[in-house]
């Protein structure tokens, strides 16, 4: 039989009021009233975003380009964005993008991680301190392009991929996991007769599922929000992904005309307002549709890889 | 795949960067003033025998004004200029990016009519100067190419990577591209750098200056007259038409333009008394800097539009009743309107006076497009080819390049054509990305409206004779080249701060007296200097 100690733990003399110890009622109201206060800060924007993209014409003009509240639903935006056109085809790519690039960036990443972790792998030293290197020294943005250019990947998806497939931040997380892993369990394997490819892919990723899944969701979202790479090596605009297309014609503020919009009517095209937001909550979905599942392992992704080193 | 030959290449192309750039090695001095601004013999001026405009000429810094597109435009060119081999380019765009050339038949007649295939390099304009370094640096950007003119040592640059004109357009050698002939000296000056012309100007001359627009519509529905105001019935407008809860301001943004025109002040450099001046010394600019907090305070300035700028959607949609703007944004106007009866005014200010505000012109170009040095046969191609696209408005050539083919691309609204749909999109809204490698003149012609012709026309009228051209347009600074980005962004953001009420006016003084320490006075003492090597003084 189990018996659970009720007492309050006694709390060290000197030691003042912490987090952990409940609070006073007006400590409470106040931490309460600043917590909403941030969510709404943050909230308001994306109602504000989302209620824009569904308003009506007459209700955007009057709001002066910004609604907050909706009168209605009207999704003529979201109709005319997936009417064909720049912003699905801009989709499609990003989708290849993000999938293709955090594939390989996983792979990348877990196998020079694996082989960092491990004592005694070839030029271990070495790698690591290139590794390092590039944390604390960016190549810049001209150096970059002349090697984008000279390996011949102007104009190519995989210039938007290749030059950030492997973060020197992510890999060191990555390295830190897999050194908690006990050598007892590798070298169990070892004696079983698996090789390395073997304890890496049966023992090491397996166990290691927590920190793929951050590592992933790292990558993944770098890939899904990058726009400037884009924007230097991607002259043929049918390659643009969906940042290039929604800083062109958000942030820049460039008219769409109805061709790019699939060829809607320019008589029947929605605000251009409804039309960025509408744009704008497209490229937020996919991200905050993974993110919820993900969130679990982050914890614990997240504090094994970065307390250990 | 990749070879072991372009791995090794691309890993040492980091380290070739200074190598790219080893031409800058016989390049002018940045030092030696007189030397970057040497004169040169600028282009012949011919005006092109086109159409006769709709409205007299009245002042030589006219447009021409026209109410419908003229009937029956004439082609003016044999053939085609481009000679077969492949044509690149890099321009940046305002407008929506065209659909690549294999999706896009306008694209594809225009390489059939050029008679060389063009490939664009094409990037928002807001993203142009990133795009512009690294294809420096890469050495991608194409035969023919927009320059942005904020790039560092721009003379230097355009000495060691573009093609020097001078023997090719300088005085009556022009006459050999009519077109280009067509375009005015005012712009010419703009592309000369280190004694050689060095590009050809995208020409805009008046229709880039900015100015105060107002919707009329709106006036009118509030039975508010703005005439000819000076700046207390400027303000008293302001405040009868400000309506918070209706969410409606008086401004987009504060109003800078008209206020310098009524107060006197100069675009940024003036001469006065021998000498010049900046507009932020004046005690005037400190004047219009309290006038501009004062209106924003009063609330009749849209509540955002001192920090971030989207004056044209609020104007369109009448959240602003005025706005600043310039005579070629009121086509876009109509276009983005959301009602019917949407009418723009263009208010001619007064000053204390009662006189006529000094209006402050635009800058002569838009920008400037340069040639990759070529040898002479190419180079004379090249330049036939930027011939061609400056066709002057009412020439077939103009009529194909500003709206494509017939049918596909417009259909006509008595004379004037009307984008299609297809035409929207495969045009660029009328306005595809080779018109910044080269243009004809911009004219006063608002398809559709030509009651904004007559409203222009008279603003124009109105204020030509008293008008000022930027008197520094065409001279180089090295310091303002290297260092006038950083101050125009530090005073600009010191101007929000005093106009949201962040900062005392107080303190544009002690900022003046610092941009004067640190590079003000070194900008006034070189183009002084630049302008003694031009025989301006």
């Amino acid at each position: 039989m189990t018996t659970t100690n009720l007492q309050r733990p006694v709390r060290a003399p000197g030691r003042s009021q912490g987090i952990e110890d409940n609070p006073a009622i007006p400590v409470r109201v106040i931490k309460g009233v600043v917590l909403v206060l941030c969510c709404v800060v943050v909230i308001v924007p994306f109602i504000g975003v989302i209620s824009t993209s569904i308003a009506s014409q007459a209700h955007v003009t009057n709001s002066g380009g910004f609604v907050l509240w909706p009168d209605g639903i009207n999704l003529d935006s979201y109709r005319t964005i997936f009417n064909g056109g720049v912003v699905l085809r801009a989709l499609g790519v990003s989708f290849v993008i993000t999938i293709g690039g955090t594939l390989i960036s996983l792979v990348g990443s877990t196998m020079l991680a694996y082989a960092l972790s491990r004592p005694g792998s070839f030029g271990q030293r070495p790698m690591l301190m290139i590794v390092l290197f590039s944390l604390l020294f960016s190549p810049g943005l001209i150096p970059n392009y002349l090697v984008v250019k000279q390996f011949g990947l102007l104009d190519s998806l995989l210039a938007l991929i290749l030059p950030t497939a492997i973060s020197g931040f992510n890999v060191i997380i990555l390295r830190a996991f897999f050194m908690g892993i006990p050598d007892s369990v590798v070298d169990s394997a070892r004696i079983d007769g698996a090789g390395d490819f073997r304890i890496f892919w049966s023992i090491v990723l397996p166990l290691s599922r927590a920190v793929l899944a951050v590592i992933g969701l790292f990558y993944a979202v770098g890939y899904w929000n990058a726009f400037f790479s884009a924007m230097l090596y991607i002259s043929d605009t049918a390659k643009w992904p969906l940042q290039l297309v929604l800083r062109t014609y958000v942030v820049n503020n460039t008219e769409l005309s109805s061709g790019d919009l699939g060829g809607a009517g320019a008589d029947q095209l929605p605000p251009q307002e409804s039309i960025q937001m509408a744009i704008l909550v497209v490229s937020l979905v996919p991200i905050l549709i993974v993110y919820p599942f993900l969130q679990r392992h982050f914890a614990k992704g997240m504090l094994t890889g970065a307390v250990k080193g | 795949m990749i070879s072991r030959r372009t791995l090794l290449g691309g890993s040492l192309a980091a380290v070739a960067t200074a190598g790219g750039l080893s031409g800058c090695a016989t390049v002018t001095r940045s030092t030696d003033i007189a030397a970057l601004n040497r004169p040169v013999a600028l282009p012949t001026y011919k005006r092109f025998d086109g159409p006769k405009p709709d409205l007299p000429r009245s002042h030589p810094l006219m447009p021409d004004c026209f109410y419908r597109f003229p009937d029956r435009p004439v082609r003016t060119t044999d053939g085609s200029p481009g000679d077969g081999s492949d044509i690149s380019g890099t321009a940046p765009t305002s407008n929506p990016i065209p659909p690549t050339a294999d999706r896009n038949p306008y694209w594809q007649e225009l390489n059939r009519r050029l008679g060389s295939p063009l490939a664009l390099t094409i990037s928002s304009a807001a993203d142009y100067p990133n795009k512009f370094a690294t294809s420096v640096a890469g050495d991608t950007l194409g035969d023919l190419f927009n320059v942005d003119s904020a790039f560092a040592y721009l003379p230097q640059f355009l000495e060691a990577r573009a093609q020097d004109l001078t023997e090719y357009l300088s005085g009556d050698a022009i006459l050999d591209y009519p077109f280009l002939a067509n375009l005015s000296t005012e712009s010419w000056r703009g592309c000369v750098y280190s004694g050689g012309i060095r590009a050809v100007p995208i020409q805009r001359g008046v229709m880039s200056t900015d100015l105060l627009l107002a919707r009329q519509d709106i006036l009118d529905k509030l039975g508010v007259e703005l005439g000819s105001p000076d700046l207390d019935e400027l303000v008293k407008v302001a405040r009868t038409v400000t309506d918070e809860k209706k969410k409606r301001w008086a401004f987009a943004v504060p109003p800078r333009w008209a206020l310098s025109a009524m107060l006197g002040l100069p675009r940024d450099w003036e001469v006065r008394d021998g000498r010049l001046v900046h507009s932020w010394e004046l005690p005037e600019h400190k004047e219009m800097l309290v006038i501009t907090q004062q209106m924003a305070s009063d609330g009749l300035i849209h509540p955002d539009g001192v920090a971030k700028h989207n004056q044209k959607v609020w104007f369109s949609q009448g959240s602003a009743v005025m706005t600043q703007d310039t005579y070629s944004s009121i086509q876009s106007f109509y276009r983005r309107s959301v009602v019917k009866e949407f009418a723009i005014t263009i208010p001619v200010v007064r000053n204390a006076a009662g006189k006529t505000g000094r209006v402050l012109l635009g800058k002569p170009n838009n920008s400037i497009a340069a040639i990759k040095p070529s040898s002479p046969e190419r180079t004379k191609m090249l330049l036939g080819v930027l011939n061609w696209m400056a066709a002057p408005f009412g020439t077939e050539e103009y009529l194909f390049r500003k709206f494509g083919q017939a049918g596909r691309h417009y259909t006509l609204n008595g004379t004037d054509p009307v984008l299609t749909e297809a035409g929207q999109s495969e045009v660029c809204l009328g306005e595809f990305p080779i018109q910044y490698l080269a243009d004809g003149g911009y004219p006063v012609y608002f398809p559709g409206h030509p009651e904004a012709v007559d409203m222009a026309y008279a603003h124009l009228e109105a204020v030509l004779p008293t008008a000022v051209l930027p008197s520094t347009y065409g001279l180089y600074s090295p310091t303002e080249s290297t260092k006038g980005k950083v101050f125009t962004s530090r005073m600009d953001a010191l101007t929000k701060d005093i106009q949201l009420g962040r900062a005392k006016p107080a303190a544009w003084d002690e900022a003046v007296a610092d941009w004067r320490k640190s590079g003000g006075d070194a900008i006034r003492h070189e183009y002084e200097e630049a302008m003694s090597a031009q025989g301006r003084k």
